[in-house]
């Protein structure tokens, strides 16, 4: 006899590991968009837009410098202070607020930090440690809509606002606690309702306000505006980046492409140069010097005769200092994001965190340093972000109220339906079965296009509104949803045994008090897991809701379907609403599923 | 005499079934307002010409006869029989495909499923997931990652799996249709798997063991044994899948710009056309043409279906 290679219990045990491995593998993949689905509703837009598939760290560029004594400070707009040391150029300590759309302000002891997304910070000068958490103002608007925060310090307040279309509010707070100022309400600024605000400018006793059309001489005292003068519309008015100077009246103000000059009270524009340079990307005054830095490197100009003195290019190298640059983006090596001239030289800082050193003289750079990478950008903002831009929780609401409602009623008809159907063989009971299949063969739309304009026809005749009334779109679902769960329940019925009905009748009871007592009962599991998957199927409704509802009565499928007008390729948002709209029945069907199974199994094979 | 007996009997059955028509009013009644009226109405909507300037005149639009029926299908100069044989084709392709995919898928993961291991009720719930994601999620969810550049179907078929030289557009062109089956058979199929496998456990050893001692393979066995006992089941999946599928809505329509897009003339189905036609053309009539067509093809279909069910029964 021919030997065997493997036994046959060795082939059996082969087949079970191999059949385990292919159903977790296949496990695995069936799960894969629901992970994918939660996994990209923490993600950052921008890296789901560039097809980035894990989280991006956030860019480093910097955005600004401070020295004091021995230190410099480098604010980056990954909302992180380094402190450096200015003999030695070593690193001392850093702080991390995560936010976006970062400014700071400086007085004798603190840094004030305005966080676009978050608000005001307060952190100590020395040991970088943040000593006042924020109070944001701001918090019914999408964080990602907000561009720039700015503040300003005016004697003991703290005046903050943000870069937001149409918000011109000033939020004034006290300088020592970070408290809002109660005594003097939020200011609103009555130029312009489309404006940008961009950078303020304190000069005692006035707050000047740059937006994006002109600047405004405000006085804190009264909350007035004294006189705006608009930059019209040869004046390139989305550039405007801070306010360098204001003296006699004269206001300075650099934009992207040059510097103008603002005369307040006539409202003319005294002068206006790029001085042949390209975009301005930041730029310092000092000296009766103006230190541009600029998108082709660094131009020095001499303010008494209007005219550069020097230009120097290649000042930033492409550091990587052992950690990787993301090389997908592109960015210029010859640009300068923004310059601090010291005492005897100026540090230079580009995107990427990227800072380095020049002496006029020599016009090379030295001493090049990076700072380290920023952090992983895990937005769980997102949902946030979601509740603000749409209504989420009106559509989550309504959701909830009409799939309960419609599980409610439509569970109470079929109980009383199925028990007859199953009990009672009354003269029309196939019938009635019959017509219960048939309607499922029947397509929605059938239904759908009568039902809109018979709705339509009685709000025009009797003038009661049905069409966008919860009631009107609970009725259609229970009438809709009553003949499936009649269909399930009968397989519940017909499992409890007649003969405890029979006894229950010979004790006495009429033929209510056996339903009611014996019969519901023992059905209550059928009922509840039928009524759970109504509910599933409720949640899931959209064509009816599409038309049948109306802005206050939306649906969660509705309400996503506003992205399509309102967040073009918002993906973030999208998968959040897609995750809020998934996991409230997932964790309902995972806590109930074996009643469910069993329910629809029985229901199903039975037939 | 006579009289007076059928009288008694008559009121014996009316207090022995009073209770039966007492539980079985609400519904009657709620399906004669909420089914019946609308079916007829419907019906004879289709005769109006009911569109957005008659909408108010109601049942008193105009009565135009077939002439919505000759628009749909016949009338090649009018805007609703555009893409409707486009989305006849699809809806057949799309129903046949789904219901294969999610009764085979669903009786290859059952079969595994019916092996006894360790955690296995774990993992039927966990296969259950992706039938729990509300179908407009799936059309959102699938559309997302169906993207051409973003889409990470494509980043792991082409930038990590290297199978194709580029990516292909999903939701553009022929391959739409795809694009449109594979999202729906995974989010139907574990409703296929979870009837198959209450049918399999409902399979005596027995029967496998007759056969084994007969010599079959598992190969046999299946298709001697396994199969036929789930005729039922099948049976019932495959009018599932007729009804499910030649209805379905939301997964297109939610897939294509969240319903705003056009799915294309290999994504278009029945009822995205109809409800384009209804709800955004406006042209109601056409709209209740189109679904009276449908209605009636479906009855032939189900009929059919019916047939063979009762045949099996007969061979059972």
């Amino acid at each position: 006899m021919k030997k065997r290679l493997i036994t046959y219990y060795q082939k059996e045990r082969i087949i079970k590991f191999i059949s385990l491995l292919v159903m977790g593998a296949f496990l695995v993949i069936n799960l894969f968009p629901i992970f994918w689905m939660v996994f990209c509703s923490f993600k950052n837009n921008n890296d789901i837009l560039s097809g980035n598939v894990g989280f991006s760290r956030v860019q480093t560029d910097i955005s600004s410098f401070y020295e004091e004594n021995d230190f410099f400070y480098v604010f980056s707009i990954d909302g992180t202070i380094s402190k450096y040391s200015k003999s030695d150029k070593k690193f001392i300590n850093k702080v991390t607020v995560k936010g976006h759309g970062i400014n700071y302000t400086v007085d004798s002891n603190y840094i004030y930090f305005a966080v676009a997304n978050k608000g005001l910070y307060k952190i100590d000068k020395n040991s970088l440690k943040i000593l006042k958490h924020p109070t944001n103002p701001i918090t019914n608007v999408d964080s990602n809509k907000i561009g720039n925060a700015s503040l300003v310090l005016a004697g003991e307040n703290i005046y903050y606002t943000v870069e937001f279309k149409g918000l011109s509010n000033i939020y004034v707070y006290d300088r020592v606690n970070l408290k809002p100022i109660t005594d003097k309400p939020v200011r609103k600024l009555a130029f312009d309702d489309n404006a940008f605000i961009r950078s303020m400018y304190y000069s005692k006793p006035y707050i000047y306000i740059g937006t994006d059309s002109g600047v405004a001489k405000y006085n804190p005292r009264t909350g007035n505006i004294i006189k705006f003068i608009s930059f019209g519309n040869d004046y390139y008015p989305s550039g405007l980046q801070k306010i360098i100077k204001i003296s006699n009246n004269v206001v300075s103000v650099a934009t992207q492409y040059g510097v103008y000059q603002l005369d307040m009270k006539t409202g003319v524009c005294l002068n206006k140069s790029n001085f042949g340079l390209p975009i301005f990307e930041d730029v310092y005054v000092k000296n009766n010097k103006m230190y541009v830095a600029n998108q082709n490197g660094l131009a020095i100009i001499d303010l008494n005769k209007n005219i550069v003195v020097a230009t120097y290019k290649g000042l930033v190298k492409e550091l990587s200092d052992g950690v990787v640059v993301n090389h997908k983006t592109q960015f210029n090596s010859d640009e300068i994001s923004t310059v601090l001239p010291l005492e005897k030289e100026l540090l230079l800082g580009s995107s990427f965190g990227r800072i380095s050193f020049m002496r006029e003289s020599e016009g090379k750079p030295y001493g090049e340093t990076q700072l380290p990478l920023g952090y992983k950008l895990v937005k769980v903002s997102n949902y946030e972000d979601l509740w603000k831009n749409i209504d989420f929780g009106l559509y989550l609401r309504n959701s909830v109220i009409i799939s309960g409602f419609t599980m409610i009623f439509s569970m109470i008809l079929a109980t009383l339906a199925s028990y007859a159907l199953v009990r009672y063989k009354f003269k029309g009971n196939k019938e009635f079965g019959i017509a219960i299949l048939s309607t499922q063969m029947i397509p929605q739309i059938m239904y759908l296009i009568p039902l809109f304009i018979m709705f339509k026809w009685m709000t025009d005749v009797t003038h009661i509104q049905i069409k966008g009334t919860f009631t009107g779109l609970i009725f259609i679902y229970t009438a809709f949803f009553v003949p499936f769960s009649i269909w399930i329940l009968r397989s519940f019925f017909s499992s409890i045994p007649v003969e405890l009905e029979e006894s229950a009748r010979i004790d006495g009871c009429n033929g209510f008090q056996v339903f009611w007592k014996i019969a519901l009962p023992l059905a209550i599991p059928g009922i509840i897991a039928t009524g759970i998957y109504i509910f599933l199927t409720a949640w899931d409704e959209l064509m009816f809701a599409w038309v049948l509802t109306n802005s206050n009565t939306m649906t969660i499928p509705i309400g996503i379907r506003l992205f399509v007008g309102n967040f073009q390729n918002r993906y973030d948002l999208m998968m959040a609403a897609a995750t809020v709209a998934t996991i409230p029945v997932l964790v309902l069907f995972f806590m109930l599923q074996k009643h469910i199974v069993k329910g629809l199994t029985a229901g199903a094979v039975k037939g | 005499m006579d009289n007076k007996k059928s009288n008694q009997s008559l009121y014996y059955y009316y207090r022995k079934y009073r209770i039966a028509y007492i539980f079985i009013a609400p519904t009657v009644i709620g399906m004669l307002i909420m089914h019946f009226i609308p079916i007829v109405q419907g019906i004879y909507m289709s005769f109006l010409k009911l569109n957005n300037f008659t909408l108010g005149q109601y049942l008193g639009a105009p009565f135009i006869y077939f002439r919505n029926y000759y628009d749909v299908l016949i009338n090649p100069g009018s805007p609703m029989r555009i893409g409707i044989f486009d989305s006849i084709r699809n809806t057949i392709i799309y129903t046949i495909l789904v219901t294969v995919g999610q009764i085979g898928l669903g009786m290859i993961v059952a079969l595994m499923l019916n092996i006894d291991f360790k955690g296995r009720s774990l993992v039927r719930t966990l296969f259950l997931f992706s039938w729990i994601v509300p179908t407009y999620v799936t059309g959102i969810l699938w559309g997302f990652m169906w993207q051409q550049s973003i889409g990470i179907i494509n980043i792991i078929l082409v930038d990590w799996l290297h199978l194709l030289p580029t990516k292909p557009f999903w939701l553009v062109g022929p391959n739409t249709i795809w694009a449109i089956i594979i999202p729906t058979i995974w989010r139907y199929w574990p409703m296929s798997m979870l009837m198959l496998l209450a049918g399999l456990q409902g399979i005596s050893q027995e029967l496998y063991d007759a056969v084994k001692i007969d010599g079959a393979n598992r190969w046999t066995a299946f298709w001697k044994v396994t199969w036929p006992m789930l005729t039922p089941v099948w049976m019932i999946l495959i009018l599932f899948g007729l009804i499910y599928n030649v209805y379905s809505f939301n997964i297109v329509i939610m897939m294509f710009g969240n319903g705003a897009g056009f799915p294309g003339e290999w994504g278009d189905l029945m009822m995205t056309n109809i409800f384009r036609n209804s709800f955004m053309r406006w042209d109601f009539g056409a709209g209740a043409a189109t679904s009276v067509i449908l209605l009636i093809v479906m009855i032939f279909a189900v009929n059919i279906w019916f047939r063979f069910y009762k045949k099996s029964e007969e061979a059972f």
